[in-house]
């Protein structure tokens, strides 16, 4: 019995769809939105929890401000040496490396191309979580010997090598030739959405050496914490240093809670401006309902009519009436998943947010369509069950 | 006795006016009687069907069913009793559109609370010889076909009393002599039927014809 309820509440909506489908229309675009929004703040979260694993829950990243012109040939360095080495006299550092950066033109055969050319110190690129693939990264001796090595991304195998095994095999940098030593495994794209395997590294000796002259300006300086308790006052301390002789504007400071701020940030207003559409977008599927509903009862009444003299209770059609607003929000709910995965895959990637599918939104997307709908549907219903029999027999359309 | 009534009256009111349609209608039925209400157009036949069936409260009067006064009961007892032992037959036949000719049958069984099953209602369309319509939807049917769907609904619940209400009203006489003829059936079956109806040539079916005008029985 139950099938044959399910039955003939379905072919109702579907024999008038028309109105079925304008009602299940602003339920699917509230709950698209609702469903992006969700997208969107575990995308955010989880962004930063990448960021900040790249960088090390430990990490202090200081760097160069690009200020307003965004050119790694031109970044004012305004962090130096000596910032380096205060900061590593500061109580409970364990660790500081600092690296150059800078945009040359790099050169194999008849191909050319300008490419970022980083410095980095000892033990940098462990420190960042690069991974040997192919060779070895520097040793010692690259370090004394001002060895012109260098240690390439993915990227830079496949443009200047044709994606075959470079080790060994030469680069022109500024026509200084370089010997590939090394290949990391692929990083992806940065949080910024730039590739992080379009990078060549070398020891800092040999930058300073053949690359940039005027070592004692810096890019970056990272700093590890030796104990987690003592985070908030290095990062004090740091704060400090730099702005004896620094303005606000000339570095910015990287820390997890940083990261987090920012991302919550975007997020957050991302939610804010989604919320309210999709809020809206619900408020009116509502009052759409509401009306579809109330119209259905004027065309339906000698249906609802007939119903009554056949037995049914006032009870049983409100019921009913509810039960076809379910169904439309189930439907809803659904289809506006759906559409909210769709634009979390379309939407997402232009936003630099990782792609994730929340599937617990589908939980709350029926449960505020089933909110709405019973809400929407509680009116009409209860004039319907109202109805006189006989009245509503004789208003047969 | 089955179906009395005792003064039976039944005002309307529009506006300010108030129009009594029903002006103290006694009336006593017997259970298996196939009896005519016949009358004019706004008689009142049809309201003192609805009233019998139901659908309607009267003004004043007492409605007795098996002896117990039906207008002290609530809607939801109503309800039962519409489902359970009484089934209708209107002019106009009331087929729902979006359900193929069995479902529209099977509409009565859910507000049972012993609903019969599908194949009472196949079984039923085969006596009505529709065994062939059973997938077919409303609007793809003649009237005499739609009509006797409608009675198949009827009589889905198995009811003791069928009210018809100017059942034939859109029917060629051939399809109106079918109509009559099942109705006629189920009498003999030992159903009640209470036919309303202006046309002399279907009241002659009845085995007693009521005649009503301006709200009052005139023969009964």
């Amino acid at each position: 019995m139950a099938r044959f309820y399910l039955h003939d509440l379905i072919a109702f909506l579907l024999f008038y769809r028309g109105r079925s489908m304008f009602a299940l229309a602003g339920i699917v675009l509230g709950i698209a939105s609702l469903v992006f929004i969700v997208a969107a703040i575990e995308g955010s979260r989880l962004k930063a929890d990448r960021i900040i694993s790249m960088l090390g829950s430990d990490t202090i990243l200081i760097r160069s401000s690009f200020g307003s012109r965004i050119s790694f040939r031109h970044i004012p360095m305004k962090l130096t040496m000596e910032h380096y080495q205060k900061i590593g006299t500061i109580e409970g550092v364990r660790s500081v490396d600092y690296f150059y950066v800078k945009k040359m033109t790099v050169a194999r055969g008849g191909f050319s191309k300008h490419l970022m050319v980083e410095g980095f110190t000892p033990g940098t690129l462990e420190h960042f979580g690069y991974e040997s693939e192919w060779g070895r990264f520097f040793q010692s001796k690259d370090f004394k010997n001002f060895a012109k090595v260098v240690v390439a991304g993915h990227d830079i195998v496949d443009e200047f090598f044709s994606g075959k095994n470079p080790i060994g095999k030469t680069l022109l940098i500024g026509k200084i030739p370089f010997r590939v030593i090394g290949v990391y495994k692929r990083k992806g794209k940065s949080p910024r959405g730039t590739s992080m395997d379009e990078r060549i590294m070398m020891p800092v000796p040999t930058y300073r050496k053949f690359i940039q002259a005027e070592y004692r300006k810096l890019f970056a300086i990272a700093v590890k914490v030796s104990q987690k308790d003592n985070y908030d006052r290095v990062v004090s301390d740091v704060k400090n240093i730099l702005s004896r002789t620094l303005k606000p504007d000339d570095y910015f400071l990287i820390t997890p809670e940083v990261i987090r701020k920012f991302l919550s940030m975007l997020s957050a207003s991302l939610g804010l401006f989604l919320g309210i559409a999709s809020l809206t977008a619900l408020f009116v599927s509502g009052f759409v309902l509401s009306n579809i509903f109330l119209i259905n009862n004027r065309i339906r009444a000698w249906e609802i009519g007939l119903r009554r003299a056949l037995g049914a209770t006032r009870r049983q059609i409100l019921v009913r009436i509810l039960l076809e607003a379910s169904v439309i929000a189930i439907a809803g709910a659904f289809l506006g998943t759906l559409a909210g995965f769709a634009s979390v895959k379309y939407i997402l990637p232009l936003l630099e947010i990782p792609v994730v599918y929340p599937l617990e939104s589908f939980l709350v997307a029926t449960l505020f369509s089933m909110a709405v709908a019973l809400i929407a549907a509680w009116s009409p219903a209860k004039e319907a069950a109202a109805m006189d029999p006989l009245e509503a027999l004789r208003r047969r359309l | 006795m089955l179906i009395e009534c005792q003064n039976i009256v039944k005002r309307f009111k529009t506006g300010d006016i108030e129009t009594t349609v029903l002006k103290g209608v006694d009336l006593r039925i017997e259970e298996g009687e196939f009896v005519a209400v016949m009358g004019s157009s706004g008689s009142g036949k049809s309201t003192l069907l609805y009233i019998l069936g139901c659908l309607d409260r009267p003004t004043f009067g007492r409605y007795l069913l098996e002896g117990k006064d039906v207008s002290t009961l609530d809607d939801d007892t109503l309800s039962h009793l519409r489902n359970e032992m009484f089934g209708f037959v209107f002019q106009a036949f009331y087929l729902v559109p979006y359900l193929s000719v069995l479902d529209n049958v099977r509409i009565p069984t859910l507000y049972s609370k012993t609903p019969k099953s599908k194949k009472d209602a196949v079984a039923l369309l085969e006596k009505l010889q529709l065994e062939d319509r059973i997938d077919f939807m409303p609007d793809q049917l003649s009237g005499g076909q739609k009509q006797r769907v409608a009675i198949a609904r009827a009589l889905i619940n198995d009811p003791r009393i069928i009210f018809a209400d100017e059942p034939t009203g859109q029917l060629d006489s051939e399809n109106a002599k079918n109509v009559m003829e099942i109705l006629e059936n189920l009498n003999e079956e030992g159903r009640t039927i209470v036919l309303v109806t202006h046309d002399p040539m279907m009241a002659a079916y009845a085995t007693r014809i009521v005649r009503i005008k301006d709200g009052q029985i005139l023969s009964a």
